[in-house]
């Protein structure tokens, strides 16, 4: 049976037409002339027609030939004689590739780590290869960096494999057979084997979306058993799929750091501000005597005796006050674990502490004290005035607006403003996007038919949802459903609607359904009839929230509750508390630090864990001029320290919490393959078993193609030299003729 | 009469400026060729040869006798007219014209026009025939001015038509030439060679002296065309469209072949065959092919 490798090459075979095509065209375009000396032109066609007609069709095959064998050679036809026996039998040389899992869970073991094994395993496969067979390594860590043409040196995959680490990435094991597939591309040797090196944790086959699992099935040929021309594995059309996978080691169980988070979304300096700290245990037998630990920039300030349940996850709460503004690091790590896992023990996460957030409200008209439409929302910002607090507030008036400097605000409050410019809308729309705040209460003096036209603009505005109509009934509603546990509502508890119950609301604005895109807007309070009092919708980097009723006394009595100043503060604080570029970062992200000068006056050095050295360069980040590392390949602080000034930031990189169960994968977990030509091996020896007896039986033909082709065209050129020798001839017979006359 | 200051312009002045040696040539060849070997009025010494039984006694040479007691008989010759006959060949093949040159038939009305002239200003008689398929005119031959601006006008009145048959009607001419003579053919000689030689051979064995110019066309013989080309004939031969290209070859070497085969028979039969090109000089031409005769003619 004859196999051809490139079947899109066959269209090359069309090239095969091309000598009769010319030739024909040829024909076609001809001169028309008289002549003198027709008796002889007779007498060589009544002679010689056949011989010429011959002599044509010879040069015609031979040209035809010599094109066909090469589009035949482009398709690199194998000849397999068949009978080859054996279950992983390989059909011609071999196009590897390897993808390695080198997720944080590969670091697990006691004496050494399991992706100790997987390099093993990776070797062993790699010694069942021979000259000639190419392969291609990929990691998951390093899907995101280019990557790089097929090898055929065996020893320097070998090298490699050996030189490689456990990263800290979160497995992605149809993201790692998507990379294959697209690496496998670039192979050309026909027999394709895509050889998965993991350390055999079910979690990283899990929990994946099963129409990309439908799709990578398809891709790796598992319908080509339904069709009605079987198509060989190993081939492209099914690459044969290995996994290797050590056996599974009996751990004891692992503990980890899940989460650390503050209760609040701006962090005020030197007051107690919650950090949660949630761990969690994955396994039979809970850690012993474990304490969790807190550090401040590698201070410890705080430890607690960690006790959690087998299996069972736990929250400890501890309070801080930061003493200054500026960046902070903290890190939460369980001691004394002795869990096969250390690196997820301990969890790193950014703060930025601040004061004086700038904050500018938007009135009517500007006014001074409690007076205006935003006078109430000031007080609560910025009590005693001066920014000395968290907030400091500018109030203008909404005529100034589209001339105000927006990218020394953090969060911007419009008022029961009439309406704004169209420089004032287009400097909102980019100071959202660019990650800014906003707090919209459109009030009486609101032009609603302008809100809906320039500011939702039918959900594509900066609005998150249109304007309908004034509601004002019979009897004054109250705020009903709040979204505890939001992070603006870090203040309330489960019962913080009974302090809303004398908050009585008497006009407030329907949303048009029309205008607004449920799926993105979030009601964050429901009036007790079911209106929305305040929604939520993100755009760009920034947020926007809308509240139906203006900040003042006009349509409710809200800003008389107590629960106003809270629920004022924690909207503002949560619109504002956008650190951008992003500081808690993931392994695979990069550093991305954004200067308060220009890069030209800069330079910074970057401090990581132990053992890392990050470099920055200069790049672009949205737009504006920032400084960029590479990947992030190791969990834990980094610190971008300007060397000219005493500025630092701080950056962490946290463990994804997603490696820490440890347990072992079953069969039917590889289920989303089913079809694929899965073969999984556990140790070296039955790798040699697999491969090594395996005859390699399929001939490529195309050698032999070439060859033929080659000797098309040395006969071509021996036929027109004959034909130009015999003209040669001619000519030099009929010259002495004429000479001797 | 436009083919007279044509050929005066374009070939007596010329041979005028060759020189003495040339016109000598030319002379030489055109009247020793022809001497008559009768007694007449103007007679002039050939020679002795010894008595035989039979001879006139009148013609010993007794001066000869008286010295060395030897009878030898005196031999005279008479120098005569000479009687050329031009035929012009004028089928459609002639027509054939390339590269901004004259069609051969125009270069051969030049070359006969350029012999009667010099032909008459020897007092030799000149006469003309032109034919394709047959005898399209005739004019015997006549030493007069007048008869030789009859034979320009003639030629001058000729066009290419009909096919080659110049075997056949040299046959015919060959009837009318009764009188010793010479035959001047001017062809491309794009006939059947063997009915081609065989008509020369009855031509000599009617004591005609023949010449024959054969006039080509360079492009005839090099046939420089390219590509896929129609040739059209000119005696109303099918259209034949081919590679030309592939077919130079073959065609050139039936040209050569066929040349070959005229030279050799023209040489066993005596006929002075002379090729001439349309793009060669029609004076140098002349002379060349002259010269040669009368070299052969010492030798």
């Amino acid at each position: 049976m004859i196999e051809l490798i490139n079947l899109w090459a066959l269209g090359g075979l069309a090239a095969a037409a091309a000598p009769v095509v010319v030739h024909i065209a040829h024909r076609r375009k001809y001169v028309s002339l008289d002549w003198g000396a027709m008796r002889f032109l007779v007498d060589l066609v009544a002679k010689r027609r056949r011989r010429l007609l011959i002599d044509q069709l010879l040069l015609l095959s031979v040209r035809i030939a010599a094109l066909a064998l090469t589009a035949l050679a482009l398709c690199r036809p194998a000849y397999d004689p068949g009978g080859a026996d054996g279950l992983l039998a390989r059909r011609g040389a071999v196009a590897a590739v390897l993808l390695i899992d080198d997720s944080l869970s590969t670091n697990a073991g006691r004496a050494e780590p399991v992706f100790a094994d997987q390099k093993r395993l990776a070797g062993a496969y790699l010694e069942t290869l021979r000259t000639g067979d190419e392969v291609s390594v990929l990691t998951l860590s390093r899907l995101g960096a280019a990557a790089a043409e097929p090898v055929y040196d065996l020893e320097a995959a070998k090298a490699t494999v050996a030189a490689l680490q456990a990263g800290a990435v979160a497995s992605d094991m149809p993201a790692l057979f998507e990379a294959g597939l697209a690496q496998l591309a670039r192979h050309l040797n026909p027999a394709c084997e895509i050889v998965v090196v993991g350390d055999g944790r079910r979690d990283g086959w899990l929990g994946v979306d099963p129409l990309r699992w439908g799709e990578l099935r398809r891709r790796l040929g598992a319908d080509a058993l339904a069709g009605d021309a079987p198509v060989q594995p190993g081939s492209r059309a099914r690459p044969r799929v290995v996994l290797l996978s050590g056996p599974t080691r009996d751990e004891i169980g692992n503990a980890t750091v899940t989460d650390v988070r503050l209760d609040r979304a701006l962090v005020p300096a030197q007051r107690p501000v919650g950090i949660r700290i949630a761990c969690a245990h994955h396994g039979a037998q809970p850690p012993d005597g474990a304490l969790l630990r807190l550090t401040i920039d590698g201070r410890a300030v705080a430890e607690r005796r960690l006790q959690i349940e087998a299996g069972g996850t736990a929250e400890i709460v501890i309070a801080h006050g930061f003493p200054a503004p500026g960046s902070y690091i903290i890190e939460a790590s369980i001691e004394g674990a002795r869990d096969p896992l250390p690196q997820d023990d301990r969890r790193a996460f950014s703060v930025q502490v601040e004061q004086g957030v700038p904050v500018l409200l938007v009135e009517g008209e500007a006014a001074a004290g409690v007076r205006g439409d935003l006078g109430l929302v000031a007080a609560a910002l910025d009590p005693i005035g001066g920014g000395e607090d968290l907030f400091a507030v500018t109030r203008i008036g909404s005529a100034e607006l589209g001339a105000y400097p927006l990218e020394d605000c953090r969060v911007l409050v419009i008022g029961d403003v009439p309406a704004l410019d169209a420089a004032a809308i287009t400097a909102v729309e980019r100071f959202v996007v660019a990650g800014g705040g906003l707090l919209v209460a459109p009030g009486p003096d609101t032009d609603l038919e302008l809100a809906n036209r320039f500011w939702a603009r039918g959900g594509h505005g900066f609005l998150p949802a249109g304007l309908a109509e004034i509601v004002q009934p019979a009897e004054a509603a109250t705020p009903g459903s709040m979204m505890i546990g939001h992070p603006a509502f870090a203040a309330f508890t489960a019962r913080a609607a009974e302090s809303w119950k004398a908050g009585k609301v008497r006009s407030w604005y329907a949303l048009d359904p029309i205008q607004s895109r449920d799926k993105e807007v979030q009601r964050l309070i429901e009036l007790d009839t079911g209106d929305a009092l305040v929604v939520e919708r993100g755009r760009g980097l920034g947020r926007v929230a809308l509240c139906t009723v203006p900040l003042d006394l006009q349509w409710s009595e809200l800003p008389h509750q107590a629960s106003f100043v809270p629920l004022v503060r924690g909207l503002v604080a949560y619109l504002g508390s956008a650190v951008l570029p992003p500081r808690n970062l993931r392994p695979g992200d990069r550093l991305t630090y954004r200067p308060l000068t220009t890069l030209a006056d800069l330079s910074a050095t970057v401090e990581g864990p132990p053992g890392t050295a990050l470099t920055l360069t200069p790049g672009v980040w949205e737009g504006r001029d920032a400084l960029i590392s590479e990947p992030l390949m190791v969990p834990g602080a980094y610190s971008v320290r300007e060397t000219s000034g005493s500025r630092v930031t701080r950056f962490a990189c946290a463990v994804p919490d997603s490696e820490s169960a440890l347990e072992a994968m079953v069969d039917d977990d590889l289920a989303p393959l089913s079809g694929v030509d899965l073969n999984r091996l556990s140790d070296g020896a039955e790798i040699a078993r697999a491969f090594g007896q395996a005859d390699r039986r399929s001939i490529e033909l195309w050698r032999w193609l070439i060859v033929g082709a080659v000797a098309m065209l040395f006969v071509e050129t021996l036929l027109t030299r004959r034909l130009a020798r015999a003209e040669q001839g001619a000519a030099a017979a009929a010259t002495p003729a004429g000479a001797a006359s | 009469m436009a083919l007279l200051p044509d050929v005066q312009e374009q070939v007596l002045e010329r041979l005028g400026r060759i020189g003495f040696a040339s016109r000598q040539a030319v002379e030489s060849v055109l009247v020793g060729q022809h001497r008559s070997i009768r007694r007449g009025l103007s007679v002039e010494f050939a020679g002795h040869r010894p008595y035989q039984p039979g001879d006139d006694v009148r013609h010993v040479d007794w001066q000869v006798w008286a010295r060395s007691d030897r009878y030898d008989v005196r031999l005279y010759e008479e120098e005569t007219r000479l009687r050329a006959t031009l035929v012009v060949d004028c089928s459609g093949s002639m027509g054939y014209a390339a590269g901004g040159r004259a069609p051969k038939l125009q270069y051969a009305r030049m070359l006969a026009a350029a012999l009667g002239f010099l032909m008459v200003r020897q007092a030799d008689a000149v006469g003309l025939a032109t034919c394709d398929t047959e005898v399209r005119a005739h004019l015997p031959p006549s030493s007069t001015m007048a008869h030789l601006l009859n034979v320009i006008a003639e030629l001058e009145r000729t066009e290419p038509g009909g096919e080659t048959s110049l075997g056949g009607v040299l046959q015919q001419l060959a009837g009318r030439l009764h009188r010793r003579g010479v035959v001047v053919l001017i062809s491309d000689a794009f006939d059947d060679v063997e009915t081609l030689l065989m008509a020369l051979r009855h031509l000599r064995h009617r004591r005609q002296d023949v010449r024959f110019f054969q006039v080509i066309d360079p492009n005839e013989r090099s046939f420089p065309f390219q590509g896929t080309v129609e040739f059209v004939g000119l005696e109303h031969e099918p259209r034949l469209k081919l590679d030309a290209d592939r077919v130079r070859s073959f065609y050139q070497q039936g040209l050569a072949e066929h040349r070959r085969r005229l030279a050799e028979g023209c040489h066993a039969i005596g006929v002075q065959l002379e090729t001439v090109s349309t793009d060669e000089d029609l004076s140098m031409a002349l002379v060349r092919a002259l010269a040669h005769r009368a070299g052969t003619a010492r030798s």
